[in-house]
C-alpha cells in the first residue's frame, strides 16, 4: 500500500511535467505578445525590451521552460503578467476555496439526487417511472451548460420581480461561509452545476444497478430467502457502486479548477473565472499554474478512488 | 402429514415474449417423497431449469409467469403463497443449487458471511457469532480444509469445484426438507463432478433432505438418484425408477438419449447414434407428440394427438407415448 502510493506521487510529477510541457510549447508558439498585451497601443521600445526581459521572455523556450520548472519545484508559479509583478499564487489562492466549495456541494448533489434516481429507475426499468426520470435526467444532461445558466438566471429574475424578492442572480458569498445572504449567492449556481452532474450519475448508476441485478449471485440472494430489500441494498447496491467510484474520483480531480462556463455566468470568483481571463489575457504563469493544478487534482482524486476500490472491493489489491 | 414433500399437479409456465408466448413448462406432475432422490432430465430448453425455479418462485418475471397448476410443498400450495410467506421457505425448507459456480458468489462478501447470513436469515435470535459459527462447521462439512480460516476468504480466493461447494453449504446450512440442484455440475471438471455429487447425495442423506437433480447428462442421473424424470419441449415424457430408465426405456426419447452417450460396456469403434433434427420452437402450438418430427417409430396419430403419461406396465414407469416399447 505505502508502496503504491510512492509509486503514484512518483507518477504525478511525471504527469505535472508532461502537462506543464504541452501548455508551455502552446503558449510559447500561440500567436500574440503578452508584453504587447500588457502595455497596450502605445509604449516605447525600451520599455519594451525591459518587460521582456524582466519576465525572462527574451530566453529561448527551453530556457524558459526550464526556469519555470525550476520555480515550480519550489512551489513558485512566479509573476502574473497581467497584473505587473503581482506572485500568481497570490491571484490563485483566493479562487481554490470558492471553486472548492461550489465543485464539493455540486458533487453532494450528483451523489444524493444522481444515485438514488438511477437506483430508482433502474429498480422500475421500463415503467413509466424510469422513462420520467431518464427522460428528465436526459434533458438535464443534454442541455448545454451556458443555456442551463442562462435560464436559471431569467427565472430567478422573474421570480424577484413578480414576488418582490430580491434573490441575487449572479457572485458568490463568502467561501464556506453560511449565513442566509451566503446560501441565497450559492444555491443556484451549486444546484446547476450539481443537478447537470447529477443527471450524469443517475444514468451511470441505472446501467450499473441493471447490470448487477442480472448476475448470478443476485439469484443466489434470493434463493437465500433473503427479502427484496436486502438483495438490493445489501447484495446489489455495493456491486453497482464500484463503477460510480472511478467517475466520483476523476470528478473529485476538477474541482480544485472549478467549472468555467458556471463561474464565469455567474460571476464567481473562482479559478474556473480566473482561467478563463488569463487564456484571454495571455497571461502564461497563470495559464500554466491552472493547468498544473488540474493536473494534480486529476492524478490525486484517480488517487483517491483506487484506494475507494480496494475498500469496496475485496478482489482488488494495490501494488 | 402429507405422504409426499411435494406434489406439481399440471404445472404451466409460460414466458410472454414479443415473439409470442413460449410454453417452457406445460402441463407438468410429479411428485417427489421426503429424502427421495429425484433425476430431472433433458435437453437445454426442455424446461427442467423453468420447473425447478417455479418450485422455488424464482423465475423471472416478466417475461415468465405461472399461468396454471398448483404446487403442494408439505400439503400447501405454494403458488397462493405471498412474498413474505415464499422468503421464509426459501433457503430454510426449499434450497437451491445453481449451475455456475463462478458466479453465484458475491464477489464482495466473505464465505463465512454468505453461510451465516442464510443462517441468520432463518434462525430467530441467533447471534451473529452462532450463526459464524454454523458457517464454519458447515464448510466443515462439505469438506473444505481449513474452515475457520477459509470462512474469512472471498469467492475469488477458491476454485469452481470449492466454491460449489460453498453453494451447498449454503444450501443445506438450514436443514431444508428440499434441495433442488440445477446442473450443479456442468460447469466443472470432470474429476471434481463425481466429488461434487458424491458429497451432495451423502449430505442429502444425512440430513434427511429431498434431492432434486437437474441435469442433461444421464450419467449422472445413474449413480445419484432413485427415480428418474425425462423431460422434453417442456413435457414429461417419461417418469421411472432408475434401473428401469437404463433397462428398459420405454420413450423413444429416452431410448435416443441412451443411445448417444458412450458406454465402458460397449464394442470398441461402435458408433454413437445421436438424435436428428431439433428441439421445437416452443412458441408455436405443437399438434401431437412434440417428440414425432425426430421420432424414429413415428406414426400418423403421433402427429394429430397428444400421447399423455401413463404406466407402460412395468411398476411405477410411465411414458407420453402411443407406442411405448
Amino acid at each position: 500500500m505505502i508502496q503504491f502510493l510512492i509509486k503514484r506521487l512518483i507518477g504525478l510529477v511525471f504527469v505535472v511535467i508532461g502537462v506543464t510541457f504541452i501548455t508551455f510549447i502552446m503558449g510559447y508558439f500561440a500567436p500574440g505578445d503578452p508584453i504587447r498585451t500588457m502595455l497596450g497601443e502605445h509604449f516605447s521600445p525600451q520599455l519594451y525590451a525591459q518587460l521582456r526581459h524582466a519576465y525572462g521572455l527574451d530566453l529561448p523556450w527551453y530556457e524558459q521552460y526550464w526556469n519555470f520548472l525550476v520555480h515550480l519545484a519550489h512551489f513558485d508559479f512566479g509573476y502574473s503578467f497581467k497584473t505587473q509583478g503581482r506572485p500568481v499564487w497570490d491571484i490563485l489562492k483566493d479562487g481554490v476555496p470558492v471553486s472548492m466549495e461550489l465543485a464539493l456541494w455540486a458533487l453532494v448533489i450528483y451523489l444524493l439526487i444522481g444515485v438514488p434516481v438511477g437506483i430508482i429507475s433502474a429498480l422500475k426499468a421500463n415503467t413509466w417511472v424510469d422513462t420520467l426520470n431518464m427522460g428528465i435526467m436526459l434533458v438535464l444532461y443534454a442541455m448545454p451548460i451556458f443555456v442551463f445558466c442562462v435560464l436559471v438566471q431569467v427565472l430567478i429574475v422573474f421570480i424577484d420581480q413578480e414576488t418582490g424578492a430580491n434573490w441575487p442572480v449572479a457572485n458568490w458569498g463568502t467561501p464556506w461561509h453560511y449565513t442566509w445572504t451566503d446560501i441565497q449567492f450559492k444555491l443556484a449556481p451549486v444546484l446547476v452545476f450539481g443537478l447537470a452532474g447529477a443527471a450524469y450519475f443517475a444514468r451511470i448508476t441505472r446501467t450499473s444497478m441493471l447490470e448487477v441485478m442480472r448476475q448470478d449471485y443476485i439469484r443466489t440472494a434470493r434463493a437465500k430467502g433473503l427479502p427484496e430489500r436486502l438483495v438490493i441494498y445489501r447484495h446489489a447496491l455495493r456491486n453497482a457502486l464500484i463503477p460510480l467510484i472511478t467517475v466520483t474520483g476523476v470528478t473529485l480531480g476538477f474541482t480544485i479548477t472549478g467549472a468555467f462556463l458556471i463561474e464565469n455566468i455567474f460571476n464567481i470568483p473562482g479559478i474556473g473565472t480566473i482561467t478563463v481571463s488569463s487564456v484571454l489575457d495571455r497571461d502564461y504563469p497563470v495559464i500554466q499554474a491552472t493547468a498544473v493544478l488540474l493536473a494534480i487534482g486529476v492524478v490525486l482524486g484517480n488517487l483517491l478512488a483506487d484506494i475507494a476500490y480496494t475498500l469496496v472491493d475485496p478482489r482488488i489489491k494495490l501494488e | 402429514m402429507p405422504e409426499n414433500l411435494l406434489e406439481v399437479n399440471n404445472l404451466k409456465t409460460y414466458f410472454f415474449t414479443r415473439s409470442g408466448v413460449v410454453k417452457a413448462v406445460d402441463d407438468v406432475s410429479f411428485t417427489m417423497r421426503p429424502g427421495e432422490a429425484l433425476g430431472v432430465v433433458g435437453e437445454s430448453g426442455s424446461g427442467k431449469s423453468v420447473t425447478a425455479l417455479s418450485i422455488i418462485r424464482l423465475v423471472a418475471s416478466p417475461p415468465g409467469k405461472i399461468v396454471g397448476g398448483e404446487i403442494l410443498f408439505n400439503g400447501e400450495n405454494i403458488l397462493e403463497k405471498n412474498n413474505d410467506e415464499m422468503t421464509e421457505l426459501r433457503g430454510s425448507k426449499i434450497s437451491m443449487v445453481f449451475q455456475d459456480p463462478m458466479t453465484s458468489l458475491n464477489p464482495v462478501f466473505t464465505i463465512g458471511y454468505q453461510i451465516a447470513e442464510t443462517v441468520k436469515r432463518h434462525r430467530k435470535g441467533i447471534s451473529n457469532d452462532q450463526a459464524w459459527q454454523r458457517a464454519v462447521e458447515m464448510l466443515d462439512l462439505v469438506r473444505i480444509p481449513d474452515a475457520r480460516r477459509r470462512a474469512k476468504n472471498y469467492p475469488h480466493e477458491f476454485s469452481g469445484g470449492m466454491r460449489q461447494r460453498v453453494m451447498i453449504a449454503i444450501a443445506l446450512a438450514c436443514n431444508p426438507q428440499l434441495l433442488i440442484a440445477d446442473e450443479p455440475t456442468t460447469a466443472l471438471d470432470v474429476t471434481i463432478q463425481a466429488q461434487i455429487l458424491e458429497l451432495m447425495k451423502g449430505l442429502a442423506k444425512e440430513f434427511g433432505t429431498a434431492l432434486m437433480l437437474i441435469t442433461h447428462d444421464l450419467g449422472v442421473v445413474a449413480g445419484t438418484c432413485e427415480h428418474v424424470i425425462v423431460m422434453y419441449a417442456g413435457h414429461i415424457v417419461e417418469s421411472a425408477p432408475v434401473r428401469q430408465i437404463f433397462q428398459t426405456p420405454a420413450h423413444p426419447y429416452t431410448i435416443g438419449l441412451l443411445q448417444s452417450i458412450p458406454r465402458l460396456d460397449e464394442k470398441r469403434g461402435t458408433r454413437l447414434t445421436p438424435i436428428p433434427g431439433q428441439p421445437p420452437d416452443l412458441s408455436r402450438e405443437i399438434i401431437g407428440c412434440p417428440y414425432a418430427p425426430r421420432c424414429p417409430r413415428v406414426q400418423p396419430r403421433c402427429r394429430q394427438e397428444r400421447p399423455e403419461l401413463k404406466p407402460v406396465g412395468r411398476g411405477e414407469q410411465l411414458a407420453a407415448c402411443f407406442y411405448p416399447s
